[in-house]
């Protein structure tokens, strides 16, 4: 290419342009990307953690030593 | 293949597989046409150095008219077949579509200054270009501003199949009416009507220009489909706490 020939701002200007935008393209989509992947991160975090809460709310047997009858019912006594 | 990638999770492990070899193949193809063009290639006896312009320009311009065409066969497919992945493509597809009409009016510009005398002209080829670049402004409207994404794709996809009418009507306006922009030389009965030369570095600037939106089409559909998984999951949580 001959740096000093008639119009060649013209080219280089072209070639400026179409780096600048497809880099400003590539640019977008990564940030985009990005961001997904931390929203879905963050979501999946949360999950984890409802989870955790949920399942440390629940009441099993083999903690709380003999099992016992929900309120309001006794055993049956032997006749 | 079409059907295999159909499930989401499917495709992603496909596509993280193949992204990094595709992305490199595309920077090695670029690396090559951006020397042959600018390096190998010899000035034109009319055009000299403003030659070069043509290896931006008819890739950017050719890959912008079938983006378009991808965006409404995609959005048919996702009309008649109701593939999962069709409108996402499509939607991925319209960004790059759209810098690569703007690369094409804007490198037009910049070769009919020095050809033509002006940077611009409202003869048929140059305004259809224009009308396309609109469209495709308009079809990433849509899909920001319509919230619900089933709706947002049904509009999205009138506006591309209603649209894709203007890309013949680009590739022969240079045929229909009298125009600054010259005829054909690539795509034409006869073949090529351009010297070896020069046709060797536009083909493989095609090629380039090819494979980089294939390359980011996948990464931005990945996006697509992890921005919808974080769509439901916002969802089934709002859910469950309301």
């Amino acid at each position: 290419m001959d740096l000093a020939a008639k119009h060649i701002g013209f080219v280089l200007a072209s070639y400026a342009v179409a780096f600048v935008l497809l880099a400003g393209l590539i640019l977008f989509l990564v940030a985009r990307m990005r961001h997904v992947r931390r929203r879905l991160a963050t979501l999946q975090a949360q999950g984890a953690r409802r989870r955790r809460a949920a399942a440390a709310r629940q009441v099993t047997p083999a903690d709380e030593g003999s099992p016992t009858l929900p309120e309001g019912r006794q055993e049956a006594s032997p006749s | 293949m079409f059907n295999y990638l159909a499930n989401p999770n499917r495709f992603l492990r496909v596509q993280g597989a193949v992204q990094p070899w595709l992305a490199g193949l595309t920077a090695l193809v670029f690396a090559y046409a951006l020397y042959l063009g600018l390096m190998v290639a010899p000035q034109d006896y009319q055009q000299g150095e403003t030659v070069r312009i043509m290896f931006i320009h008819v890739p950017a311009s050719s890959l912008a008219l079938g983006i378009y065409v991808f965006m409404a066969i995609a959005h048919a497919l996702g009309f008649v077949l109701r593939h999962p992945l069709a409108d996402a493509a499509a939607k991925a597809a319209a960004p790059i579509g759209a810098v690569f009409a703007l690369i094409s009016l804007i490198t037009g510009s910049l070769w009919g200054k020095p050809m033509w005398g002006t940077y611009w002209v409202w003869d048929a080829r140059l305004t259809s270009m224009f009308v396309l670049f609109l469209l495709y402004l308009g079809y990433i409207a849509v899909w920001q501003a319509v919230e619900e994404p089933h709706r947002a794709a049904r509009i999205a996809g009138i506006v591309a199949l209603v649209g894709v009418i203007n890309v013949p009507i680009i590739k022969f306006s240079v045929e229909w009416w009298n125009t600054l922009h010259q005829p054909s030389s690539l795509l034409r009965a006869g073949g090529p009507a351009i010297d070896p030369s020069i046709l060797k570095p536009l083909l493989w600037n095609m090629g380039a220009f090819a494979l980089l939106f294939l390359t980011l089409l996948l990464y931005g559909l990945r996006a697509e489909v992890l921005a919808r998984r974080v769509r439901q999951m916002e969802l089934a949580q709002a859910g469950a706490a309301g």
